[in-house]
């Protein structure tokens, strides 16, 4: 239900922003970027582990999200979902892309290692806590979100990977993703 | 294999990671247009990976937002001047970037996008397809049962306007039979037709008569029983039982099939008197 917008209203619905989004507004892109952002940064700071990069590739995913907003259909998903998924495939491609694996060779440590500490001026608690949220999972669970989620790998090449039959891995990443929305509780 | 097995299979992830094959992809979104189960769960398995990535927030460098916008705004301005300069449409922008090399890569970038977009587009088309082809028998079977479905209720409307045409006819008596001592709570309705003498019965209240009985209605014309007829279901107040030219009462026995010469009182239903 889309309710009436006002013109001073800074707060959209999902539903208005995504209304805001398709008249290309500038308060949608504003509202888009404040509640996003942080989310579509972290997902795609988790997929290549570099500050540099990830700052290129959210440029390209808002760029992408602005571009093909009139692509988003509300019955085949959710718009967050959605949006999320632009930033995990770009950062993903751009993992797998050849000039980020030639660029990679000259930069033999990723910094990720010291991205932590970096990060303490910003979102700190947020991020440890998020840490401590995939710690709390069994490793086999935590490998499986990781190599899914973060890398991109399909079911079968999991199965592949971990020498595991595929519907094990299928099963296990249901019992990971349940496992997971109940430590994820308190975040919502 | 029912919701839940379908739920616990790991579908619901691999897809919304968009790791499923097109056919489970195409028989997930099936499924979910009809299973509200499936559905719940799939909105909740998106919520997980959405709060995953909340939970996991990190606050981006000060000045990307303005970058963004910056970017937005002449990716639009290169759209806009399209139409008046159609064949340099990258040029615009590039203009603006100033540095010789950096040139070369937007071009490469530009071109790689065309190809990215091209070769999606080609798998759109195949996944489309053999989405298509999966379901058509799938439809095939649902717009037979529809065909049946929407068969059937064209009986049931004709036989409900047969219906109501007897029973809202004012030309007819409509007699209220009650159910006597030992079935107190039987009725029925006899809709007798003032000019034709037609008689009608409405009796689908009654008990459904055993094996090898059927209710027989017997019109009293002074104080003699009459047979005005065998009932069964499909006549329910459509098809005339009998012609009665004169009765004072109706009622209902229960006789063997095919009606009996006289009525088995110890069977009597219902009685009404006209």
């Amino acid at each position: 239900m889309i309710r009436k917008i006002s013109t001073i209203k800074t707060n959209y619905s999902e539903e208005e922003l995504i209304v805001l989004l398709r008249q290309k507004n500038e308060a949608g892109f504003h509202h888009l970027y404040d509640n996003y952002s942080g989310a579509l940064y972290g997902v795609i700071l988790r997929i290549v582990q570099s500050k540099e990069y990830t700052e290129e590739i959210i440029q390209d995913v808002f760029v992408k999200i602005w571009n093909s907003i009139h692509q988003y259909d509300a019955l085949k998903g959710r718009f967050y979902t959605w949006m999320i998924n632009i930033a995990r495939n770009t950062a993903i491609d751009y993992l797998k892309s050849k000039s980020f694996q030639n660029q990679l060779k000259n930069q033999p440590l990723p910094d990720f290692v010291y991205e932590n500490a970096e990060l303490t001026t910003t979102n700190n608690s947020d991020f440890i806590g998020f840490n401590k949220v995939l710690e709390s999972l069994e490793s086999d669970k935590q490998e499986l979100i990781d190599l899914a989620y973060y890398q991109g790998f399909t079911q079968s090449e999991i199965s592949e990977k971990l020498n595991m039959p595929l519907g094990t891995v299928k099963t296990k990443m249901r019992n990971a993703l349940l496992k997971l929305k109940d430590l994820l509780k308190d975040y919502q | 294999m029912d919701s839940k097995e379908y739920i616990s299979s790991g579908i619901l992830e691999s897809y919304i990671l968009g790791h499923a094959s097109p056919e489970e992809a195409g028989i997930l979104e099936c499924v979910m247009k009809n299973n509200a189960e499936v559905k719940a769960a799939y909105e909740e398995a998106q919520k997980t990976f959405e709060l995953l990535a909340t939970a996991q927030a990190v606050t981006p460098p000060n000045d990307l937002k303005s970058k963004i916008w910056d970017k937005i705004q002449l990716e639009q301005k290169v759209e806009d001047e399209k139409p008046v300069i159609p064949l340099n449409s990258v040029e615009p922008k590039l203009e603006t970037q100033q540095i010789g090399q950096e040139i070369r890569v937007e071009k490469n970038k530009s071109w790689k996008n065309f190809a990215v977009a091209a070769t999606v587009l080609f798998l759109v088309s195949i996944v489309a397809n053999l989405y298509w082809m999966s379901n058509q028998n799938e439809m095939k079977n649902e717009l037979a049962v529809l065909k049946s479905d929407k068969q059937s209720q064209n009986l049931a409307m004709q036989n409900l306007e047969q219906k109501l045409k007897i029973t809202s006819n004012p030309n007819m008596l409509k007699i209220v039979l009650a159910g006597v001592e030992k079935h107190p709570e039987s009725n029925a309705v006899v809709y007798w037709d003032k000019t034709s003498k037609d008689v009608y019965l409405t009796a689908n209240s009654l008990p459904k008569a055993p094996e090898g009985m059927q209710y027989q209605l017997w019109a009293i014309a002074d104080g003699k029983p009459v047979s005005a007829g065998m009932y069964t279901d499909d006549k329910d107040a459509k098809i005339a039982l009998a012609n009665i030219p004169n009765a004072q009462a109706f009622a209902i026995t229960l006789e063997k099939e095919g009606g009996s010469e006289i009525p088995t009182m110890e069977n009597m239903y219902v009685m009404g008197g006209v």
